[in-house]
């Protein structure tokens, strides 16, 4: 296809008046900002623009013709979805070029309401298959920006599969997990990174100790920051992001100043006007580049664009880092005070009309699905990540789940990995085939596009997973109408956000309860780049013999689980358990309870679920409910890691 | 600017003595312990928390002590490194009535850190950082860096009239403004006295 100046659009970010006027004078094509409600950027109270200077902003890029974008990429509680609605009626009126989105219920909304602005979909939604892709175009979005994870290559597919327009970051701050998959700071500090306040917890310095022995295995420690991304620069690698048919170039950073943004617009504005005027004879400019290079916050990396960077992504020393916003801390406790109703009723209307509480739990293998379904689970989840050195699950093994669940009336519903990119897609379009004929329960999906794949390819109840982060009741609406039966709460809810989203769900909610929680999901290998230097495909499995965790300023160990694709899964130090708190969530009308059994052992599992089987049964039973408090020493004793409360530590999640 | 002696700008407050002259963004000290009695009037034990490598710090702790230690029993919490907030606990003393946090970057910056252990231990800060009362701090007095803009005009206006910039006193702020956080006097269990709260710029909820 013959390149115009049309064809490349440079988009620049920004958070002052002062910074937009000097974004279009360096030639920016498109900027994009945030007004003082529902954005990503929500920290700094000087950035960001209200409602009236919103309005004059639109107005003067235009004049100007640039595009102006605005943020709209928070996830909204249910309290927020008047404001939301309000919000979304005042920028119809002013007419950006686009709202970029990240909650599934403002496709929803924007429906509802005939909002005519473009919708682009945020980072946030991580979207990284054609089969998401199709779903948000059905709602309208005309542009995806691409998870920061795929290279030129999976975008070129992508575009080609599918005709979206492509927004990428290509130069910046950058996230080492998985955008709108990391529920560190949401779940440690009650102030989300999904909803615009990540305080950086992948900013922090960690030693890697061996899991069983808490001893570091470095023996020559590049430097405590392991998980210190340094900066997207793709200066260097211009002609190929060009030719992968990226449409918008995006710079990060909206809380940069005019003099920073001013510099990185005008050495990509000349580069990308010689690059389109004559690309055969296009040559890098060094002087830029040096200019680039002397400007620089942290290092550069051409991060996931070229392939995964290993350790040449992470600034190991920290010395770059331009500022910190956390430090590392005690994760809340299981003994932490709590933000619940002081009075709950003591009566749970045991009427027979009212469903025995279903309690689902997710293993690992055969002998933790026994383990489960004899002592009172009644959804077994199976499949999805094998961490090691569990296997995955093979089709023989599925079925034997199925037989064995049935002499228990139990369910087993097959899940699906958080991250699915075309292997995994394709791999589980075979499985679903297959699945025709083994015929389990269910299937349980992390991500819009698996939804849709399966809502197109196999003939089975679907079920939405967390990682959905399902916060308010539109998003579950949205979800029923694309095929889901039921769906997960948001790990990142409070108990109050928890009741105010049941009561109005068109969809049972299942909640978790119990086991490991991931705070982050890494395309990055840690092991492999600490040790070895290397990018994750190159290394020798370290991760078969031996175990890793990380190890925080706090002394909290965040143990490190690797799955069949060599993601990295970071778990939070403690486990959740809200085995206390069962009565609160039964009177907020949560009928479905789940145990994140998949990275225990058979004989925990099983006493897990006994644990609260019992416990359930016999709130469901009514009368007087008393909590054995001994029960939770006995669990202490036994589970791999501290128990803590997660978001329960908080009224509202912020 | 918060120290300009210390930095060698001038040679003293008074009479900065060189070219430069202009107003310290510190608010005096003495202010700072009217606010915090008047805030917490049953608190005797005042924690400080400050970065040891600071010079700002370092004088705002010198002063704050000076204007205090009669009113107030005060404990030194200095942190050498950021992380060393991470084990913050371990260094609180079992009677604390109230963390005080002097300027200084490196613990405006990990504030999240501080507000998370002192939420869990039940204790009210006061910053002396704007930004950090909306994070969760329970009040502050601060400069206003507009009306610091201003009383700088007005020198500059001397200047250009004709004074000598080293014989202009440096100005420091003499009418703080005080923010408040509702919500975390709410979560304390602390009544914010009427009084503060009719003074209070701005008063988050």
């Amino acid at each position: 296809m013959l390149l115009t100046p049309q064809s490349v659009e440079l988009l620049a970010p920004v958070g002052t008046w002062d910074v937009l006027e000097a974004a279009v004078t360096a030639g920016a094509d498109a900027v994009y900002l945030g007004g003082k409600r529902f954005n990503m950027r929500l920290h700094r109270t000087d950035t960001n623009f209200d409602d009236e200077k919103l309005a004059r902003a639109v107005k003067y890029a235009h004049a100007h013709n640039v595009r102006l974008y605005v943020t709209v990429n928070n996830l909204i509680s249910e309290r927020e979805i008047p404001g939301m609605r309000e919000y979304l009626k005042l920028l119809n009126q002013i007419q950006p070029d686009s709202l970029i989105v990240q909650d599934l219920a403002i496709l929803q909304l924007a429906r509802d309401m005939n909002i005519t602005v473009p919708l682009h979909a945020s980072v946030m939604m991580n979207t990284h298959n054609e089969h998401s892709i199709k779903t948000l175009m059905d709602y309208g979005i005309t542009r995806i920006v691409a998870n920061r994870e795929l290279t030129l290559t999976q975008l070129t597919l992508l575009k080609e599969r599918t005709g979206i327009e492509l927004e990428y970051f290509v130069h910046g701050d950058m996230c080492v997990a998985h955008s709108g998959q990391c529920y560190h700071s949401g779940i440690v500090f009650g102030q989300s990174s999904n909803r615009g306040r990540c305080l950086k917890p992948c900013r922090w310095p960690y030693q890697l100790v061996d899991t069983a022995t808490g001893k570091t295995v470095t023996a020559n420690d590049p430097g405590l920051y392991k998980l210190a991304m340094k900066d997207m620069c793709l200066y260097t690698a211009l002609p190929q992001l060009i030719q992968a048919g990226v449409c918008s170039f995006k710079i990060e950073g909206r809380m940069r100043t005019a003099d920073f943004v001013s510099r990185v617009v005008k050495i990509y504005r000349q580069a990308i006007d010689r690059y389109i005027a004559d690309p055969t004879g296009y040559t890098l400019d060094m002087a830029d580049w040096q200019e680039l290079s002397d400007y620089r916050t942290r290092d550069f990396s051409t991060c996931y664009a070229l392939g995964n960077p290993g350790a040449s992504s992470i600034g190991y020393t920290g010395e770059r880092e331009p500022r910190f916003f956390s430090q590392a801390v005690k994760e809340a406790d299981i003994t932490a005070n709590t933000f619940l109703p002081t009075v709950i009723p003591k009566e749970f209307a045991a009427s027979a009309n009212r469903p025995r509480p279903q309690l689902a739990v997710r293993v690992a293998c055969l002998d933790s699905l026994s383990s489960a379904l004899q002592n009172g689970a009644t959804v077994v989840y199976i499949g999805g990540e094998a961490f090691k050195p569990n296997k995955p699950w093979t089709l023989k093994d599925v079925e034997t789940a199925i037989s064995e669940a049935a002499n228990y009336k139990a369910q087993v519903i097959v899940t699906t990995p958080r991250i699915t990119m075309e292997r995994e897609i394709s791999e589980y379009e075979q499985l679903f085939k297959s699945l025709e004929t083994i015929k389990p329960h269910g299937l349980m999906v992390s991500n819009s596009g698996m939804l849709r794949l399966a809502q197109q390819t196999a003939d089975l109840p679907i079920q939405a997973d967390f990682s959905i982060n399902l916060f308010n009741h539109l998003t579950a609406a949205w979800l029923k109408a694309n095929g889901a039966r039921k769906a997960t709460i948001s790990l990142e809810a409070t108990y109050e956000q928890i009741a105010e989203l049941a009561q109005n769900s068109p969809l049972p909610l299942e909640m978790i309860v119990h086991g490991a929680i991931e705070a982050m999901v890494l395309d990055h290998c840690v092991p492999s780049a600490v040790l070895e230097g290397t990018a994750v495909h190159l290394c020798r499995d370290l991760c078969t013999e031996q175990h890793y965790s990380l190890l925080d300023s706090a002394g909290e160990r965040h143990d490190l689980k690797i799955d069949q694709y060599c993601r990295n899964h970071i778990l939070f130090a403690k486990d959740l358990c809200l085995l206390p708190h069962l009565p609160a969530l039964m009177s907020a009308g949560i009928n479905h309870y789940r145990i994140e059994g998949q990275h225990y052992p058979p004989e925990l599992v099983g006493l897990i679920t006994a644990l609260y089987r019992t416990e359930l049964d016999k709130l469901a039973a009514g009368g007087n409910y008393t909590f054995d408090k001994t029960c939770i020493d006995k669990l202490t004793a036994i589970s791999p890691r501290a128990l803590g409360i997660g978001t329960f530590r908080y009224r509202i999640s912020r | 600017m918060f120290d300009p002696v210390g930095v060698g700008l001038t040679q003293s407050m008074d009479r900065p003595g060189g070219k430069a002259t202009g107003v310290a963004g510190m608010v005096p000290a003495a202010a700072k312990v009217a606010f915090i009695r008047e805030l917490l009037p049953a608190a005797h034990s005042i924690g400080i928390l400050y970065h040891s490598g600071d010079s700002n710090a370092l004088l705002e702790v010198r002063n704050f002590k000076q204007a205090a230690s009669s009113t107030f029993t005060l404990i030194d919490l200095p942190i050498v490194m950021p992380e060393d907030l991470s084990t913050l606990p371990a260094r609180l003393p079992p009677v604390l009535d109230a963390l005080f946090l002097p300027i200084g970057r490196v613990v405006e910056e990990n504030f999240a850190s501080v507000a998370y252990y002192a939420e869990a231990a039940n204790l009210p800060i006061i910053t002396s950082h704007a930004p950090n009362v909306p994070s969760g701090a329970l009040g502050a007095l601060v400069a206003n860096h507009y009306e610091l803009g201003i009383a700088c005009a007005v020198k500059a206006s001397q200047i250009l009239a004709g004074t000598q910039p080293g014989s202009i006193p440096v100005g420091i702020v003499d009418s703080p403004e005080i923010q408040l956080n509702a919500f975390v006097a709410d979560n304390l269990g602390i009544k914010l006295p009427q009084a503060l709260l009719t003074k209070a710029t701005e008063v988050f909820e």
